[in-house]
């Protein structure tokens, strides 16, 4: 007599349970600007949104397109391509951007497309290129993407904050 | 009453009187107890650009800087003066920062508005 499916599945069966090998993951943010796809650690993005009126600052660094209100609070609105000296956007009213926090600093972040969240096993990420479109100092690494099938290149949002707070400081 | 005790009393009653004006399409906001009147353009009294030339007239802040000196902003357009809730006001994040003109902002509904230190322009 044939063995059941549940009795090929008992045959099939561990004595006990074995020990799982953790992958640990992360989860970054996705987004797209120019021709860079970009994730941040998801922990430092807070949410996206369509900002209203950019204020233009006078003699801010090129980088700083303005500042803009969002929910009574008044975010510097920062192009990444003009950070990382990759041209420029142009934005409109239907600009998507996203806020970046770390601790109690906050911007806002130009984006052109929203990718969304990915999430990555840390033993997939591998180290940002030497002479890549951006500098590796800002970069925590590189993966890849399946659903894009595209090289994502993972920003420290922090760092990126941090020299932009520098570099706005120092003019 | 002077200027700056109009605006002290003002502050305790959580409210500010600012000058609104317009350069180089921009809107701008002031500290009204800085500003003495409107006035046209001078050059030997201005105190420059720093927030970009205007478009267009011919038209001046004169500023109280109580230095016994005149000086004068030009803009373009004087949008009068408006009592704004002291909470209403923000510092400008670090990031924003552009050089200490620029203070902070008012946040005017949907529209964020530049407050500006006049005072300091005449210091530069």
């Amino acid at each position: 007599m044939d063995p059941t499916p549940l009795q090929r599945a008992l045959g099939l069966a561990p004595e006990k349970a074995s020990a799982r090998v953790e992958r640990p993951e992360r989860e970054f943010f996705v987004f797209k600007i120019g021709t860079l796809l970009l994730g941040v650690d998801s922990v430092n993005a807070r949410e996206v949104t369509r900002l209203g009126v950019i204020t233009p600052l006078p003699r801010a660094a090129s980088f700083v397109l303005g500042v803009a209100g969002h929910r009574g609070e008044v975010l510097p609105v920062i192009d990444l391509l003009r950070f990382f000296a990759q041209g420029e956007t142009r934005p409109g009213s239907r600009t998507l951007c996203f806020i970046g926090v770390q601790g109690a600093v906050a911007a806002a972040f130009v984006a052109d497309q929203v990718i969304g969240l990915r999430k990555v096993f840390v033993a997939d990420l591998l180290p940002a290129p030497v002479g890549g479109e951006v500098p590796t100092e800002h970069v925590q690494g590189v993966i890849h993407d399946p659903a894009t099938k595209s090289t994502v290149t993972l920003l420290d949002l922090p760092r990126v904050l941090q020299t932009s707070r520098a570099r706005a400081v120092t003019r | 009453m002077s200027a700056d005790a109009i605006a002290e009393a003002e502050a305790d009653d959580g409210h500010l009187s600012l000058v609104l004006f317009e350069l180089a399409g921009t809107r701008y906001a002031a500290d009204l107890s800085q500003v003495i009147r409107l006035d046209f353009y001078d050059a030997r009294c201005s105190v420059g650009s720093p927030l970009g030339p205007p478009r267009s007239g011919n038209k001046c802040l004169m500023i109280d800087a109580q230095d016994g000196r005149d000086w004068c902003l030009a803009i373009d357009t004087l949008h009068g003066v408006q009592r704004v809730p002291v909470d209403q006001l923000r510092r400008l994040p670090a990031i924003a920062f552009g050089g200490s003109i620029p203070i902070g902002a008012w946040l005017d509904g949907n529209e964020t508005v530049l407050l500006v230190d006049l005072v300091a322009m005449t210091t530069r």
